[in-house]
């Protein structure tokens, strides 16, 4: 437990304690009017100057508390918790709850059980979403827990879902890996067949290089169809200058791909300045744009920069034009999220976070309203000369 | 209204009597042993017969015996005037701090209530004469319930105010109590005129009883804190702090008191000091009690 405060400049306001000390220091005697017949045997007799005094000791110590609670406030007192509570334990969901609880050997009344997955839900809660993006949750949960508090975590073999690196936190985790076998997931095979559809005018420039990358990448081409592709294409390179048919237009919103040429416009209301700050898909070795890429509805439309003729480009007449154009046209499918698990044990070195601090101000209103009423209590009391 | 004597008081009132050692004969028939001898109840004394006594006051069995007169002497009983002088200057306002509707005018009406009352249960005649700023308020003694009746609404109309008057205001006092009166009177002693008056009354014959009313702070001086005390007859004024000026005040206040009733005692007049947080039964058992010592000369 760690108090501090967050405006120490507050606690000039302390200087006020000196107030109820001035008033309570006991003042020349109020001399009050008492009847007294028998004055001619009476002497004048005034106390005589002692040290200092001060009446009513204890009302003077509750207002003196107060005026301190008040002051407190002002510098806006928080505190922050350091040492843990129990110690945590984040079960992957690709796993079952059961499994996890007997792999580890930790009574709900010792541990915290909660999914990994995000606001880590407890594990007596239904199972979420089986992709939870682990090395994220794992630094939300490094940085979120007190610092004392032991966080162990249950994997099955292969994650997905994970950065390019090792996690690095800033404390030691329990990294248990249940082996699941037969969950892993068959990789996807990174399929090479396409259909590259060519259209325009049959000399068109760009036509017999488009042909020979497509030959390159062992893609089947169909130059000879209507506007309209036939089911199977992959993408359409129009290459005539007249504006995109909608038909076309409209199987690229559905999911098509279409590569107009430099000059092309895609509809009549396309302005050419929207094509300036469309992003570069495909980008030469001096880091100039070959195409750039605007999606459309779930497809997406591209565009050459520059005219396809070897003067306008030169890339291509090289052999990294067929392999710039399957990577445009087909982005490679590796998933780059998924690791094995033991590759993924974290790490130390992590930033420490601190927890945000808590304010203390509920508390000491609370404590300050308190003293006032009984402050209020003792000083209007009955037996009071002055209710002040 | 509530009643002028408290429940527990007129319980105990059997207990007192009012009784005078000057009492006189020759007023009528009363219960008051007094020293005129004649015909009566109680038989006094034998004495030889002398020429002019009244023949049926002749003990005739006495005669057959002895063969000689003798006069049988009784005694006469005698009622009692009884007078209640209440000393109602500004001093008499003052109370206690810790009662303050209980002022030392409020003490004296109840004692003089009680002193009516027993006067009436012994059939004597009673009367009742205030002292204030404003002279002489006099109620002329009378008996029976309804003289009770004038006497209490006289009593609750008093105010305490002003100083004790000059001696030419007082000229009905020595009118209307004759000698041999009872005079209870009631005040708080510090008037010097009052005490004169006293002496006086006592020499000329009266019986005087000074009941003098205290409050507890003059017997304690339990002032606490830095007080500016006010006389309220004079109107001077006094600071001083209570607890610095305690041990002096009373000293000095108990010398004073010393030598107020020795002056009295010389005087004859017999004394009761009354302090206001006790009831009205001590000044009452001290100077009337019922079964004490007869008065003397009888």
């Amino acid at each position: 437990m760690n108090f501090g405060l967050l405006a120490p400049m507050g606690l000039l306001a302390l200087g006020a304690l000196l107030l109820p000390i001035l008033l309570h220091l006991a003042r020349r005697t109020p001399q009050r009017r008492t009847e007294f017949a028998a004055l001619r045997w009476l002497a004048a007799r005034l106390r005589p100057r002692r040290r200092i005094r001060v009446e009513e000791p204890w009302l003077l110590l509750l207002r003196l508390l107060l005026v301190a609670c008040v002051a407190l406030l002002l510098a806006q007192p928080v505190w922050t918790r350091l040492e843990g509570g129990r110690p945590w334990v984040l079960v992957h969901p690709a796993l079952a709850a059961d499994a996890a609880r007997a792999a580890i050997d930790c009574p709900p009344k010792d541990c915290e059980w909660h999914w990994l997955s995000p606001a880590f839900p407890a594990l007596d809660e239904a199972r979420p979403a089986a992709r939870p993006p682990v090395a994220s949750l794992l630094r939300e949960a490094d940085a979120t827990l007190p610092t004392g508090t032991r966080l162990q975590v249950v994997v099955p073999s292969e994650l997905e879902g994970v950065d390019a690196e090792r996690p690095r936190l800033a404390r030691e985790v329990g990294w248990k890996i249940l082996p699941t076998p037969g969950a892993a997931t068959a990789r996807a095979p990174a399929s090479t067949a396409f259909t590259l559809a060519i259209r325009g005018a049959a000399d068109a420039p760009g036509r017999r290089y488009l042909r020979a990358a497509a030959r390159a990448n062992g893609w089947t081409l169909d130059e000879a169809g209507e506007a309209t592709p036939a089911a199977g294409v992959g993408a359409v390179a129009w290459l005539d200058a007249t504006p995109v048919p909608p038909a076309l237009l409209d199987w690229a919103r559905k999911g098509g791909t279409v590569w107009l040429a430099a000059g092309a416009d895609a509809a009549t209301a396309d302005a050419r300045d929207a094509w300036h700050d469309a992003p570069a898909v495909w980008r030469d070795a001096r880091g100039e744009a070959v195409a750039r890429e605007r999606a459309l509805g779930r497809g997406r439309l591209l565009r050459w920069q520059q005219a396809l003729q070897p003067e306008a480009l030169p890339l291509l007449l090289e052999p990294a034009f067929a392999r710039g154009l399957a990577e445009t046209l087909q982005p490679p499918a590796a998933d780059t999220q998924r690791a094995p698990a033991e590759a993924l044990r974290p790490r130390l070195g992590g930033a420490r976070y601190t927890p945000p601090p808590r304010p203390l101000d509920g508390w000491l209103v609370a404590l300050a309203l308190a003293l006032f009423a009984i402050e209020r209590l003792l000083a209007t009391r009955r037996g009071r000369s002055l209710a002040a | 209204m509530e009643p002028l004597i408290p429940p527990a008081l007129r319980a105990r009132l059997g207990e007192f009597r009012l009784a005078s050692p000057r009492a006189q004969g020759g007023q009528g028939y009363g219960q008051h042993p007094s020293r005129s001898r004649g015909s009566g109840l109680e038989f006094a004394q034998y004495r030889a017969y002398e020429p002019g006594d009244e023949l049926r006051q002749v003990d005739w069995k006495l005669y057959a015996r002895s063969d000689r007169f003798f006069v049988r002497e009784a005694e006469r009983d005698s009622p009692l005037t009884c007078w209640v002088l209440v000393d109602a200057s500004a001093s008499m306002g003052q109370a206690d701090e810790a009662r303050p509707q209980w002022t030392r005018l409020d003490a004296a009406r109840q004692l003089a209530a009680a002193v009516f009352a027993l006067a009436l249960r012994q059939g004597d005649r009673f009367g009742l004469m205030a002292v204030n700023g404003g002279g002489v308020r006099l109620m002329a003694a009378g008996g029976g319930p309804r003289q009770r009746d004038r006497c209490e609404l006289e009593l609750r109309a008093l105010q305490a105010e002003g100083a004790w008057p000059a001696e030419a205001v007082l000229r009905p006092v020595w009118e209307r109590a004759r000698a041999g009166d009872l005079v209870v009177m009631v005040g708080d002693g510090f008037d010097e005129a009052a005490i004169a008056l006293a002496e006086r009354l006592a020499a000329a014959r009266r019986e005087i009883v000074f009941v003098q009313l205290l409050t507890a702070g003059e017997r304690d001086f339990a002032f606490r804190g830095g007080r500016r005390f006010v006389d309220p007859e004079t109107g001077a004024s006094l600071l001083a702090d209570g607890e610095a000026a305690r041990a002096e005040f009373l000293a000095r206040f108990a010398q004073a008191q010393a030598a107020l009733a020795a002056r009295l005692a010389a005087a004859g007049v017999r004394h009761a000091t009354w302090y206001l947080d006790e009831g009205a039964d001590v000044p009452l058992a001290r100077l009337f009690p019922a079964r004490g010592p007869r008065a003397a000369g009888r």
